[in-house]
């Protein structure tokens, strides 16, 4: 042994020495903070023994055996062993450091630290006696399968005291073993303070360990207290025994968990504290509690909200959800991880009473089933019956007379029934009262009366009876009716065509300008004809409704229409359509859009237009059609003038009118103006209609000119 | 797409396995760490698993009643008396801190207090306030649980509304009801997971675009669908004349044997979308009218909504159509009902408003709870943000403006796993919330988790990160979840 490796196995064997110097006066022990940090190094150092044991067996039992008598081999094995033996020395010298730290599971401590010690110790010897352990080969082998196994343990039950119990296998594990708590089933006392009183105090307070004459494993041992008295006090300001206990300091004999037990996390104290505070009731349920308050808080961690593992049951398999889903019958789990499915039928054409049965085979996995407006009958309640698991039933306005409800009574899960819509008596549903779970049930627009309702309520207390809207004697309005016609210009008789969506609603109308009523208008049948210039009137009546309000449109009639257009004056540039032969395009303009290309708009100058035919026409009316949109400043004409003749030189004044100006703001509105003359031939008509020139008092442009705007000209 | 590209790759590394062992494990091992399920091998079972919820789920379906333009919540729901005391006095720059304005209102000098000219009541065992626009919803507000804190970060509608919707105030992102189609898939497969509706006020109105229910990123199969309200509810959806429901058929097998065919060759997932998609719309052929026929509705499901429920493009009309599609399974149904924005003669135009939506909106919730209904869906109302205290413009007696404003507002919402009540407190001037801030992204992640699903886990990879409806932010409101 060369003389580098003589001074390091020197130092390995001091710290084994050291080792047992320690493990003999542990109890005395006291570590200063400079050897804290030494002892914190552990979990950096634990990696070498474990690899270096690993690759040192590898070594000596492969590599060394192959090359037989390489002495640089040889000598490799014998630094490996070296390291390894310091390594593991130092390691567990270490790690005896930290476990002095607080806050370590004790009982588990134990073993790592024995078999880390171990580890340690062996290496260490066989260095000290390789030549000698060579030579007898039994102990040679078994020797190094010793240390395979302690080094693994050791690795292991470190890993379980840093990552907790089960580290290792939790991944493989059935994740159904763990049971999971609803937020809303959880308790303050079941599902927060027993599991901490389970892990942290049932080991010395139980049936047969009663430290202190105190058990803490029933609630009435709880509430009975110990030798020293009761355990808590809600009203006191250290809340009792039981929390002042737990804050002594952790020197203080008295202080619990005691010093070397498993202590009491910051978390667990604060729960304890609320609980005891809130008056350390065994019941409550933490959504009783406010939205904020702590412990509701720290339950909304811990527990799923959502009722992930409600159902004990499981799934079913893959090949009978794809099977059973079809385009119009959905079978789909609640969630990603949940073994419940929910099914919905689709298109009551589609129906039959044997998709109903294919689902029998998942009968113990349906919780939610949808059959609403599913033409199904009497007989599909015995299948319904047998979803042992169903929560959610919905049956309105299916075919189901209410006969055999009791077999429902077999469903004792069930939460909600919907029976709108369907045949379902009283007397049918005092057979389902067999329903303990049940909390809701729907019997809209059922034969049910609000008294038997009433009675119902008796015999299902807990039951919610959602009886919805009943058509009340409330008499309502009519919607008007509506005009379906699309042309505004008549230049052939056209079809009046008016609708009502309210059935049973009759629509009368006149076409004379005069109010419609229920007697003296006429009832609109579909074979109305209309030609001329014609203002449609229109009202719906119902009996058992209030009347319609009154809708009216204007019908412009187009006889002749004229070959070309001229603008004499100009339009407004940002209002010139296409020009003049926008007057004469039977384009109606829009109320709403007079930017758009179908209107011509006038301010500067007044409309000044020209009218041409190719052939002499014999006319008697002209009307113009305008838009007036008082907020926009668009007025009706001041004044409108048609002139007429034969020859553009010697045209006369066939007609002149003077619309009547508004008083007030109101809506936009379209507006035809007619002026009528004796029957006149000609071949040019001139139009003439002058914008306002100052808008009245009341308009919010005052003193502005006002516009005209025009978008056809219809001659008759 | 990665994973499909993969496995794809793989499943030629499973040959090589046995020619090439040590490639063959090597690769197959690295393949198993990428794709984590890769050895559960029940590709059926990936396949049914995919599109459930993280945990058992409160709520199953959302309709949300969104009330596009902002409600004043200072004359609906948020009763402020000092308002009214202080009418017409400056609002104090102490309470303002600040906030960043609109141009609407950037300019004005001073910001005169407008307390409402409605009259507010207590209702109901929580003692909510409803003023007397809403009594329909009033009168139910038992079930209601009303979210006075609610903030956004956004001040002009369009980047508000899309961060509502999207989670995110630039566009491109996929909205809500797409996170939810991807996150738990169609319930019923006959219809789509996320539909679209559409009404419009008589109020001063703003836009409403189909980026809104986008599927951004997301696969296009959850793209909202939008119902319009003529002759075709689904455009496009019916069989052009002369094509009968038969030949219709006959074409589909051919294109899906086609398709087949090409995914065999190119394991190309999209063209699997777009077969499910043909047979899908197949089926809403069907479906679809059925659904949106009214006219078998019993009277007194038109008295509830309001006769206007039977007019189709109202908002009590898709109300009703709500109902209809939520109880046929479609995931998440989204309302918008136009016209809220009451930046002048707010007073008169909120009475229009709320005549539209008051009883429509109580009418849906008693009509779900009368079915049995209600606690497996959620039902949300509310706008993008709320509205001043102070007056746009000018102010009278009994008229007034109020201007966008996000730091607080109320939305409500009823069924599917909510605690009833009132949630949140906002400051006397009804300008600071004071209690129980809830953000929009608080709001998504709350909403997800009624639905069953974990919003941090709720993840799609694009553009070489994952994404989240709630991005990098959000967290679950406890105390709004029954």
């Amino acid at each position: 042994m060369m003389a580098l490796q003589r001074n390091i196995f020197n130092l390995v064997f001091g710290i084994n020495i050291l080792l047992v110097f320690l493990l003999i006066f542990e109890n005395s022990l006291v570590i200063p903070p400079w050897l804290q940090v030494m002892g914190r190094m552990h979990p950096l150092l634990l990696h070498f023994p474990i690899t270096l044991v690993l690759l040192f067996l590898f070594w000596h039992f492969v590599v060394v055996k192959k090359m037989v008598g390489n002495e640089w081999i040889i000598n490799i094995d014998r630094w490996l062993l070296l390291i390894t033996a310091f390594a593991a020395s130092l390691t567990a010298l270490m790690g005896l450091f930290l476990s002095k730290e607080k806050g370590y599971d004790v009982n588990a401590l134990q073993l790592h630290k024995w078999s880390g010690i171990a580890i340690a110790f062996i290496t260490t010897i066989w260095f000290a006696y390789q030549e000698w352990v060579q030579k007898i080969p039994w102990l040679h082998y078994s020797i190094a399968v010793l240390s395979i196994g302690i080094i693994l343990f050791t690795g292991h039950q470190g890993g379980t005291i840093t990552h907790g119990p089960n580290f290792l296998l939790a991944p493989i594990e059935s994740v159904s073993a763990q049971q999971e708590v609803l937020l809303s089933e959880a308790e303050i006392y079941t599902h927060l303070v027993q599991p901490i009183l389970q892990t942290k105090c049932y080991s010395c307070h139980n049936d047969k360990k009663s430290k202190g004459e105190l058990r803490m494993d029933t609630e009435a041992l709880l509430l009975k207290g110990g030798k020293s008295g009761k355990l808590w006090d809600s009203t006191a300001p250290d809340l009792g025994l039981l929390m002042s206990r737990v804050h002594l300091p952790l020197e203080n004999k008295k202080h619990m968990p005691p010093i070397g037990k498993p202590q009491l996390t910051d978390i667990e104290i604060q729960i304890l504290e609320a609980w005891i505070k809130k008056g350390a009731n065994f019941k409550t349920k933490l959504i009783d509690l406010a939205t904020n308050d702590e412990l509701r808080m720290i339950g909304q961690e811990k527990f799923s909200k959502s009722a992930i593992d409600e159902f004990d049951f499981e799934p079913a398999s893959t090949a009978s959800l794809k099977k059973l889903n079809t385009d119009y019958r959905v079978v789909t789990p609640l969630s990603k991880t949940s073994p419940a499915l929910q099914v919905d039928f689709f298109s009551p054409a589609a129906f039959s009473l044997d998709q109903l049965n294919e689902l029998l085979e998942i009968k113990n996995q349906v919780v939610s089933l949808n059959l609403n407006k599913m033409p199904l009958k009497d007989d599909a309640l015995s299948i319904i019956a047998q979803f042992a698991n169903l929560q959610k039933l919905n049956l309105s306005f299916t075919q189901i007379t209410g006969k055999n409800l009791n077999q429902l009574n077999q469903l004792k899960s069930l939460k909600q029934l919907s029976l709108s819509g369907t045949k379902v008596s009283k007397e049918d549903l005092m057979t389902i009262a067999g329903l303990k779970n049940l909390n809701a049930l729907y019997v809209w627009n059922t034969k049910l009366t609000d008294n038997e309702i009433i009675e119902l309520k008796k015999s299902l207390k807990s039951v919610m009876i959602e009886k919805g809207f009943t058509d009340d004697t409330s008499i309502i309005k009519l919607t008007p009716p509506i005009l379906l016609n699309e042309e505004q210009v008549i230049t052939t008789p056209i079809k009046l065509k008016l609708k009502h969506y309210i059935n049973g609603a009759s629509i009368r109308y006149t076409l004379d300008g005069s109010e419609p009523d229920s007697i003296n208008a006429k009832e609109y049948s579909g074979d109305i004809l209309l030609s001329g210039n014609t203002t449609v009137k229109a009202k719906a009546f119902k009996k058992g409704w209030i009347s319609s309000n009154t809708i009216e449109t204007y019908f412009f009639s187009s006889k002749f229409k004229p070959d070309s257009a001229v603008n004499i004056l100009r339009a407004d540039d940002n209002y010139r359509g296409d020009g003049a032969s926008t007057l004469i395009d039977l384009a109606k303009g829009e109320l709403n859009n007079f930017k758009s290309r179908k209107w011509l708009g006038y301010k500067l100058n007044r409309m000044e237009s020209l009218l041409l035919f190719n052939t002499t026409v014999k006319i008697k009316s002209v009307t113009l059609s305008t838009l007036v949109d008082i907020g926009s400043y668009i007025m009706p004409p001041t004044s409108i003038e048609v002139w007429g003749g034969n020859e553009l030189s010697q045209l006369k004044l066939l007609g002149r009118l003077t619309p009547p100006q508004p008083t007030a703001v109101t809506k936009g509105y379209l507006k035809g103006y007619e002026i009528n003359f004796a029957p006149t031939s000609l071949k040019y008509i001139k139009v003439i209609a002058v914008p306002i020139a100052v808008l009245p008092k009341w308009h919010p442009g005052k003193g502005d000119k006002g516009w005209v705007f025009v978008d056809e000209v219809y001659v008759n | 797409m990665n994973k499909e590209l993969l496995e794809h790759s793989l499943s030629f590394n499973r040959r090589k396995f046995l020619s090439k062992l040590s490639l063959g494990i090597g690769s197959v091992a690295l393949g198993s760490l990428l794709i984590p399920d890769l050895f559960s091998g029940k590709p059926d079972e990936e396949a049914l698993m995919a599109g459930l919820p993280h945990f058992a789920p409160k709520a199953k379906r959302i309709i949300y009643l969104f009330q596009n333009g902002a409600p004043s919540q200072l004359d609906l729901f948020d009763y402020k008396p000092k308002l009214q005391e202080m009418f017409g006095q400056d609002l104090p720059e102490s309470i303002r801190m600040g906030q960043r304005l609109t141009g609407m209102t950037a300019d004005q000098k001073k910001f005169p207090l407008a307390g409402t000219v409605f009259n507010f009541k207590q209702y109901g065992k929580h003692g909510a306030w409803f003023s007397e626009l809403l009594p329909h919803i009033a009168a139910v507000s038992d079930d209601l649980c009303i979210v006075k804190s609610m903030y956004t970060e956004a001040i002009n509608h369009d980047p508000a509304l899309t961060f509502f919707q999207t989670g995110a105030q630039v566009g491109n992102r996929p909205s809500m009801g797409s996170w939810l189609s991807y996150g738990l898939g169609s319930e019923n497969k006959n219809l789509p997971a996320f539909c679209v509706l559409l009404s419009k006020g008589s109020g001063n109105g703003q836009g409403v675009y189909s980026k809104l229910w986008t599927n951004g990123f997301l696969d296009s199969i959850h793209q909202g669908v939008q119902f319009s309200s003529g002759d075709n509810p689904v455009l496009y959806l019916n069989n052009p004349e002369s094509i009968s429901k038969d030949d219709r058929r006959k074409m589909l097998d051919k294109i899906n044997a086609l398709n087949a065919e090409s995914f065999k060759e190119f394991g190309d997932p999209e063209i699997n979308t777009k077969i499910q998609q043909y047979e899908m719309a197949f089926r809403m052929q069907t479906a679809v009218p059925e659904i949106t026929d009214m006219s078998k509705e019993p009277e007194s499901i038109v008295k509830l909504y309001g006769p206007e429920c039977l007019v189709p493009g109202t908002y009590a009309a898709n109300c009703l159509l709500a109902r209809k599609l939520s109880e046929n399974g479609v995931r998440f149904v989204q309302l918008y009902h136009q016209g809220w924005d009451g930046h002048n003669n707010l007073p008169g135009e909120i009475k229009g408003q709320c005549k539209d939506v008051d009883q429509a909106s109580a009418a849906l919730i008693t009509d779900l709870k009368q079915r049995g209904l209600l606690d497996e869906t959620l039902v949300i109302w509310g706008g993008e943000f709320g509205r001043t205290n102070y007056c746009q413009g000018a102010l009278s007696k009994d008229n007034y403006g109020r201007d966008h404003h996000p730091r607080c507002f109320t939305i409500w919402m009823a069924g599917g796993g909510v605690k009833p009540g009132v949630y949140g407190e906002t400051d006397d001037f009804g300008y600071n919330i004071i209690q129980d801030k809830v953000h929009v992204n608080d709001f998504h992640a709350t909403v997800l988790n009624l639905m069953g699903l974990n919003h941090e886990e709720l993840t799609y990879k694009h553009l070489g990160r994952r994404y989240r409806l709630t991005d990098v932010a959000g967290k679950v409101i406890d105390g709004i979840i029954a």
